[in-house]
């Protein structure tokens, strides 16, 4: 056991290593990024002096001596005069010690520059958003599913997995620009975006209450965009568990369907149903880029767009250095519990 | 359960087609692709770059409803009233050495609603100095409004009545000899067909509009005899069957268009990244564990890279086309859910008999890979590339929708990011957005049900007794 878990932890931290040097790689784009960052102190430097009117003065060639200066000093000043393969080992480091930096553009709400404050204050919203979202789709889905499977090719099931795979297959933008033009635009139930009204409420029940308020619709989105996924898989894997032969020798026992049910099929059938749930709430944390675009909430999604179109290669990393340990430790926390709760999976390593 | 099920390709879509959803499926795609397959009858060669180019379609009305929104609400909304040159009558009158050509054309104005806009356009041959011109609109009620006299050179001039505050100059005198008050706003398109000009302002109510036949008279004076093409629009407020966007353009085209980018991208990346995962995950099983745990670990490596906000970083870097998109998304999806079926049936497949007969005779592992393991898998990735063509549907329009897909055709994403960063949303200019979402739903309606009917064949947990 101990050393299937050491075994375990040893490959995915490669996994993780190696993954967190291809993102810095990806995120800086081989280096194109520093070069647009140069280009960008280039023209700065440039258009800087060309408004200064001492600089007119000179001449011709202590003019391009002077820019040069300006913009290899800002260049070191910056770091980008090292190589790309050392920066992106600097930042590889980093990244894995957790120690995310400062953001070339961003900044936080209440102007900090460091990543990580920028991150926290984004968090709460996705997670308030997001996996409030993920945990009612998934409740709402699985409880669907099992309905499904008693009743397994009924007409109800039947039109059920066609409605549950087409709403899935639609993102959940799609239904948010939809849903904005019913429900906001149309009946104006619900507000069209943002997090709070603007002035937003000082009072903290009626600052609660707004944001609410504006929770309700991308809340109701998101679940309506997800919950099929989690019917459609639970009503398959119970259906499955269903065919086993322990499941046919319980009935042959003559033992009641509820017992079943319960005992002989969603216990070994929940270990995937579980591991589906824990990834989605750890993938919730990253918001979803177009669901908060579009409805204007200002979490983890919209500041990865925004990081994009600024290209802030140390947002975008810290961004994906997070989820990538919180994928890893993911995994392996539900390697050590399978361990621990499926004899087969200790005997089998 | 029954019959085991069927696994050669032409076997289950002939069994698919029997079903109720395969054939409801059929029938939605195949009008799709009569759709996409009518294209060259409806719209030019050069169509793609019409779309882009704004300018080409000013005689289009901007923002209107398609046309049978007239059938719902009950009143006649105003389609666009188009007096080119052949609707001109002319006449010429010669004064002392001077030439005056008069244009004239009349039209019936019988709508409950007023126009959305007026232009007024002269096209001329006159070489050397400039000719005066009198545009004089008369409205049913004998009014008669000078719009505009003064000089235009030669070539095509256009006025625009609605925005140019020359012009509006010339209206609010007509109102303020009228009534005696000058308007706060002076909107062209509705002082000129109201009533009561005065009161236009709060009671721009269809009962207003003044219905009945309007003249538009193009004068033009020079010293020799000159020939002109004059052109009067008066633009609607419902256009064709799917009206059109902020830039006039006819959005039934636009969606037309997306009909075959749509399939195209979606079928191609779709069979590709299945090829591709049937091919790597059976492989990986196929030749052994130190393979495996090199495909596990790139499927673990794409687990970890968040491939959305990296496709969207790259098209935000390389402006994408929509084939170098396909290709990114080919090169990011070479690891998948397909993957890990081939290697769970390889695992099957390895001890049948019919490998240990190929064994025997000296096939080699390659050849008995793309020969006798991956045709057994395909049928069961068939379901899931039918749910994945949406997919990727849904994939490109995102990109689209953020103005970072291909900057050159015109996709249904794309046609839904405009409509978003104009404010269509909050402007409720719903047919702009729900025109577009409506056919993208309708083509992943169709693959969800060719998915459930594949499933259904190859599945047999979801056959019905």
């Amino acid at each position: 056991m101990a050393t299937f878990i050491a075994k375990r932890a040893l490959i995915l931290t490669l996994t993780l290593m190696f993954s967190v040097y291809m993102t810095v790689v990806i995120a800086n784009f081989g280096g194109y990024v520093d070069k647009l960052l140069r280009d960008q102190i280039t023209f700065d430097v440039t258009t800087a002096l060309s408004r200064d009117p001492n600089f007119a003065k000179l001449s011709q060639e202590e003019r391009q001596k002077l820019i040069e200066q300006r913009i290899e000093a800002k260049i070191r000043a910056a770091g980008l005069d090292k190589p790309f393969l050392e920066r992106s080992l600097i930042q590889f480091t980093q990244a894995l010690t957790l120690n995310l930096g400062r953001a070339a553009f961003l900044r936080s709400s209440s102007g900090s520059k460091a990543i990580a404050d920028i991150i926290m204050e984004r968090l709460p919203r996705t997670v308030l958003l997001f996996t409030l979202g993920t945990i009612m789709a998934a409740g709402i889905g699985i409880f669907l599913g099992l309905v499904q499977a008693r009743k397994a090719l009924s007409k109800f099931d039947r039109i059920m997995i066609v409605l549950e795979i087409f709403t899935y297959v639609q993102p959940a933008w799609f239904y948010g620009i939809l849903f904005i033009l019913i429900f906001a635009f149309y009946l104006r139930i619900f507000p069209s975006g943002g997090m709070v009204s603007i002035p937003a409420p000082t009072e903290p029940v009626a600052y609660f209450l707004d944001v609410l308020y504006h929770l309700a619709l991308p809340l109701i989105t998101w679940i309506f965009a997800s919950f099929g996924y989690w019917a459609y898989t639970t009503r398959n894997i119970v259906l499955q568990t269903m065919e086993e032969d322990f499941v046919t020798a319980a009935r042959a026992k003559g033992l009641p369907e509820r017992i079943i049910l319960w005992r002989y099929v969603l216990r070994p059938s929940s270990p995937p149903i579980i591991t589906g749930v824990a990834f989605a709430i750890v993938f919730s944390w990253t918001g979803a880029i177009i669901t908060e675009t579009v409805f204007n909430w200002p979490g983890i999604g919209l500041l990865f767009w925004e990081a994009i179109a600024a290209l802030d290669a140390p947002v975008i990393i810290g961004l994906t250095v997070i989820l990538a340990y919180l994928i890893v430790l993911t995994v392996l926390a539900l390697d050590i519990i399978y361990g621990i709760l499926d004899p087969r999976l200790r005997v089998m390593r | 359960m029954g019959t085991p099920p069927p696994t050669g390709i032409k076997q289950i879509l002939k069994e698919a087609l029997k079903t109720k959803t395969g054939m409801a499926a059929v029938i939605i795609l195949g009008m799709m692709i009569l759709m996409s397959a009518s294209i060259p009858f409806y719209s030019p060669v050069n169509f793609v770059k019409r779309w882009n180019d704004l300018k080409s379609w000013y005689e289009y009305p901007s923002l209107a409803a398609p046309v049978w929104v007239k059938w719902f609400t009950g009143t006649n909304l105003p389609e666009t009233i188009d007096l080119t040159s052949k609707h001109f009558r002319v006449t010429e009158e010669e004064i002392s050495g001077h030439y005056i050509t008069t244009y004239t054309a009349y039209f019936r104005y019988t709508y409950d609603d007023y126009p959305s806009e007026l232009k007024a356009l002269i096209k001329t041959d006159i070489k050397g100095k400039p000719v005066r011109l009198n545009i004089i609109f008369i409205r049913p009620d004998g009014e008669e409004i000078n719009l505009f006299n003064g000089l235009v050179s030669s070539g095509q001039t256009t006025f625009d009545i609605s925005l140019d505050p020359k012009l509006q100059k010339n209206i609010a005198r007509f109102v303020y000899e009228k009534t005696g008050t000058v308007p706060e706003v002076i909107r062209p398109e509705i002082i000129l067909f109201s009533k009561s000009p005065s009161k236009y302002g709060n009671e721009a109510a269809s009962s207003n509009v003044l219905r009945g036949r309007y003249i538009v008279k193009f004068q033009v004076l020079s010293d020799k005899k000159i020939s002109a093409e004059p052109r009067f629009i008066v633009y609607g407020k419902v256009y064709g069957f799917a009206g059109t966007d902020l830039y006039r353009r006819d959005l039934w085209l636009g969606i037309l268009w997306g009909a075959p980018v749509a399939l195209a991208f979606g079928t191609v990346a779709a069979i590709a990244t299945a090829l591709l995962q049937v091919i790597i995950g059976a492989a990986g099983a196929w030749f052994g564990p130190k393979w495996d745990e090199l495909v596990q670990r790139i499927a673990d490596f794409f687990l970890i890279i968040p491939v959305l906000p990296i496709l969207i970083l790259i098209s935000v870097i390389y402006k994408v086309t929509i084939w170098s998109l396909l290709g990114w998304v080919i090169v990011f999806s070479v690891v998948g859910v397909s993957s890990k079926i081939a290697r769970s049936i390889t695992f099957q497949i390895r001890e049948e008999q019919y490998i240990e007969a190929a064994k025997t005779y000296g096939a080699s592992k390659t050849r008995m890979l793309f020969y006798y393991v991956i045709p057994r898998i395909m049928p069961f990735t068939f379901a899931l590339v039918a749910l994945n063509v949406p997919t990727y549907i849904f994939l490109e329009a995102s990109l689209s929708f953020l103005g970072l897909g291909d900057p050159e055709l015109p996709t249904w994403g794309r046609i839904l990011g405009d409509a978003y960063s104009a404010g269509a949303l909050y402007q409720g200019y719903w047919w702009w957005v729900i025109l577009p979402a409506f056919m993208i739903m309708l083509v992943s309606l169709g693959f969800t049900l060719l998915s459930y009917a594949f499933d259904k064949i190859v599945n047999p947990r979801l056959r019905e007794e």
